[in-house]
């Protein structure tokens, strides 16, 4: 229906496509994946540092694949992606930390030995 | 052969053999001959009036959003039936299995419907009431209604509308097509687990169940995609946020939860399936699995879809209230703002539906609180109605009856949510019919609203009004049948009737139940009287003709500028929007019709098939999985995959409409507009988008 861009490789999403910034962005991920690998097969930090840096990581790769593989600026044709990954967030912090939560006290109270292990199972 | 189950199979048919065909139960096959002899006399007239060109040409393949909304609201009407009879046949099998000397017919030790039959068609009737009744009237009406509010000339994506309708409707085929080939689930609307499992269900039904509600939840994601985009994209010049009509507002909230939690239940079912074809182990009760699981991400989807389908009933309130109070919304702001607010709750209060499951008291008391919030936004809705009634100049309109209806089912079933979110009331009263009664009491305030919005729009989009005498009637018998039945089910409920009973032990809660079957009779009425009211309608169409674009001459909001019945370009000229309620605004200020002296060409999409072949493939897809044909579903499903490629490449550019023939139109529909009786085709055809007989119209209408 709208007549603004008829031909699909005007489109501003298309035209933000950028080899050069996906192959480092690829690039970067192997890197950040590999670090923590090598750090916690080498046991060379202590517990905490090591998931403060694995914590870390994550994080980074996290906004290098937001930024350099979705684009999520807060340019004209991106902002309302950002927008909905922003939004995105409590949603997932709800749904799995609430899940989480719940199965924890659910399996202390319900004693199944088999899950004892379970991260909320503290006596 | 990954899974073992029960009976033969072989490489062309699958597990569908003869004897899948329930040919010795005499309901089925009575239903089956009415079946097949209604759809006979369908095809018979179809073929008797030459329309089958013009049904495909006008209608199967449209991607005209006011014919998507008119097919949406028939198909859930058809389900919306089906699944009321559903509910007669539990009510008069409870009513007939009281007590151990109680008789048994067809088979049944008591009553007339074996328990494993009884399950399934308490399992189709939640199924098809929610997902395949309820949910394609409010699509369809936010199809129908957000568009013209916005001043558009179509959704965002008319192709993908098509697409969403159709897959909606291949679910429904496969819903339908389950009572006559195999059976359907016995395991409830939510698939109770373990019992879903292949071990406990070895049987086809669950699997119908799986795919009809996996391919119906793909419908609607793409349906919410669609009117996201549409609301945040394609508004009028002019309508800022703060200028949208609040039904917008409530489509945008619902589609937003729509968008976020159906993938959840995607998700959960694809997972059993996985059980079911593949024997994994997600959800099984032993060898790691966790049914538990289950059942958390099922109603992480559970509790957002009753939001879903709740708000735009909110959203229809807020229009048809202000309308027949003759005075604006009170509190606009905060209802826009209670209806995302109830849209972000939602997401946090699904842990209600199993409180008794045994996790911690602060993680009750946690989901406790949080499904008590919802009473705030949800109050505020209430009072801004009140407040807009309140020294408004009240009219006792069809449509306001079943809104005013509607607030005070809203009231009851509010508060008896409210004692459900306490943990203790809920233990007490847990998978009792009191549970039943408070969620139908909800579910008919969406109910009351959806033929509210029927009747408050219904000239909108043919031109011609309901019969309002008859309309009254269907609404009284409905709300006295409402009345009795639920009221009498809470108490059952409150006396500690379990749900889901086949046989009733106790005779003491025999005069309740029959006070169910009265209410349940009154219903039968009361759908009497809505096909009456529809059948008289349209027979006498010439008669409830309404005049200008206006039916009810108070209305407000922006969909009431276009004319009655919309053309299919809806708006002649894009309409610039001034202040809230523009129509309002317009009449008042004596803007109302104004033609332009020149009129610009309208560039709309093309019909197109591929929707249709995509749902008759889906069709096929689903079936082959559920008799695990597995070259049809293979077949089909690359068949549906080149479908969207082909369509991919095929380059069409869309079709002008020249600005002449606007005008030609436009003067025609004036000519109708004025007043003037028409006969009979031009006002079924109108405009409605049945372009073809609107352009005949147009000299008729002068020369009358």
């Amino acid at each position: 229906m709208s007549t603004e861009c008829q031909d699909p490789l005007q489109h501003p999403q298309v035209q933000m496509a950028h080899g050069g910034q996906y192959i480092a962005a690829y690039v970067f991920s192997l890197i950040l994946s590999a670090l923590p690998l090598f750090l916690v097969q080498e046991h060379g930090y202590s517990d905490t540092h090591l998931l403060f840096v694995v914590i870390a990581a994550a994080a980074a790769m996290t906004i290098i694949q937001g930024y350099f593989w979705l684009r999520l600026d807060v340019s004209r044709t991106q902002a309302w992606f950002t927008a909905s990954f922003i939004l995105f967030i409590p949603l997932v912090v709800l749904t799995i930390g609430l899940t989480a939560w719940m199965f924890a006290t659910l399996y202390t109270r319900t004693m199944i030995p088999t899950l004892m292990h379970a991260p909320g199972f503290t006596h | 052969m990954l899974v073992h189950y029960p009976g033969p199979w072989t490489p062309l048919l699958g597990r569908l053999a003869l004897r899948q065909i329930p040919y010795q139960n005499p309901i089925l096959v009575w239903t089956f001959v009415l079946v097949v002899l209604a759809g006979a006399l369908v095809v018979g007239a179809i073929t008797y009036t030459r329309s089958w060109t013009y049904l495909w040409r006008e209608w199967l393949t449209s991607v005209d959003h006011k014919k998507i909304g008119v097919m949406y609201c028939l198909l859930g009407l058809v389900m919306f039936f089906r699944g009321f009879i559903d509910g007669v046949m539990m009510r008069t099998q409870q009513v007939m299995a009281v007590g151990p000397h109680s008789p048994g017919y067809l088979g049944a030790l008591h009553g007339y419907l074996p328990p494993y039959h009884f399950g399934q068609i308490y399992s189709a009737h939640g199924t098809i009431m929610i997902l395949f009744a309820i949910t394609p009237i409010l699509v369809g009406l936010m199809n129908i209604i957000v568009p013209l509010q916005i001043g558009a000339r179509d959704m965002a994506y008319p192709y993908l509308n098509a697409l969403s309708f159709w897959l909606t409707a291949a679910a429904t085929g496969l819903v339908m097509i389950s009572l006559f080939v195999g059976d359907f689930s016995h395991a409830g609307w939510v698939g109770l687990i373990p019992l879903t499992e292949l071990a406990y269900s070895p049987g086809v039904g669950v699997d119908y169940w799986i795919w009809a509600v996996q391919i119906g939840s793909v419908g609607t994601t793409l349906a919410s995609i669609n009117i996201i985009a549409t609301i945040i994209k394609m508004r009028a010049p002019g309508m800022s946020w703060t200028k949208m009509p609040i039904f917008c507002w409530t489509a945008l909230s619902t589609s937003v939860v729509g968008l976020s939690s159906f993938p959840v239940f995607t998700a959960a079912v694809a997972l059993l399936s996985l059980d079911r074809y593949a024997g994994t182990h997600f959800f099984t009760a032993g060898l790691g699995g966790n049914l538990m699981l289950y059942t958390d991400l099922f109603w992480i989807w559970g509790h957002p879809e009753v939001y879903y389908v709740v708000l735009p009933a909110f959203g229809i309130l807020s229009e048809i209230i202000p309308t027949f109070s003759e005075k604006p919304l009170f509190g606009y702001m905060t209802m826009a703002a209670a209806s995302i607010a109830i849209g972000g709750v939602s997401w946090s209060v699904w842990l209600h539906h199993f409180f008794t499951m045994g996790a911690g008291p602060g993680v009750n008391a946690f989901f406790s609180i949080a499904s008590m919030l919802v009473g705030i936004p949800t109050g505020v809705k209430v009072f801004n109605w009140a407040f807009t009634l309140y020294r408004g100049r009240v009219r006792f309109d069809l449509p306001m009856l079943w809104a005013l209806a509607a607030l005070v089912l809203l009231l009851t079933g509010g508060l008896t949510g409210m004692m459900l979110a306490m943990p203790a009331i809920n233990y007490t009263v847990h998978n009792s019919v009191f549970v039943v009664a408070h969620f139908h009491n909800m579910l008919n305030v969406v109910g009351f609203a959806c033929l509210g919005a029927i009747n408050f729009w219904f000239p909108k989009v043919f031109g011609f009004k309901l019969d309002e005498r008859i309309g009254k009637r269907a609404f009284w018998y409905f709300s006295a049948g409402t009345a009795v039945l639920f009221g009498c089910m809470y108490a059952l409920g409150f006396m500690g009737m379990p749900r889901r009973l086949d046989y009733i032990p106790f005779p003491s809660w025999r005069p309740l139940l029959i006070g169910e079957e009265i209410g349940i009779v009154l219903f039968l009425i009361s759908s009497y009287y809505l096909v009456k009211q529809l059948y008289v309608s349209i027979r006498n169409r010439a008669q409830y003709r309404v005049s200008g674009s206006d039916a009810w001459g108070t209305a407000r909001s922006l969909e009431w500028l276009a004319h009655c019945p919309v053309p299919f370009y809806n708006f002649a000229v894009q309409p610039h929007i001034n202040v809230r309620d523009e129509w309002a605004w317009r009449r008042q200020n004596g803007l109302g019709q104004t033609a332009p002296e020149h009129y610009e060409d309208i560039h709309l999409p093309n019909n197109t098939p591929i929707p249709l072949f995509i749902g008759v493939l889906t069709f096929a897809l689903g079936f082959g999985l559920v008799w695990r044909m597995y070259w049809l579903a293979l077949a089909s499903l690359i068949a549906i995959i080149a479908a969207i490629i082909a369509r991919a490449f095929d380059d069409d550019p869309g079709q002008t409409i020249p600005g002449e023939r606007i005008r030609r139109i436009e003067a025609g529909l004036a000519g109708v507009l004025e007043g003037r009786v028409a006969t009979g085709d031009v006002v079924v055809g109108g405009a409605v988008a049945f372009e073809t007989r609107a352009t005949k119209a147009a000299p008729r209408a002068r020369d009358a």
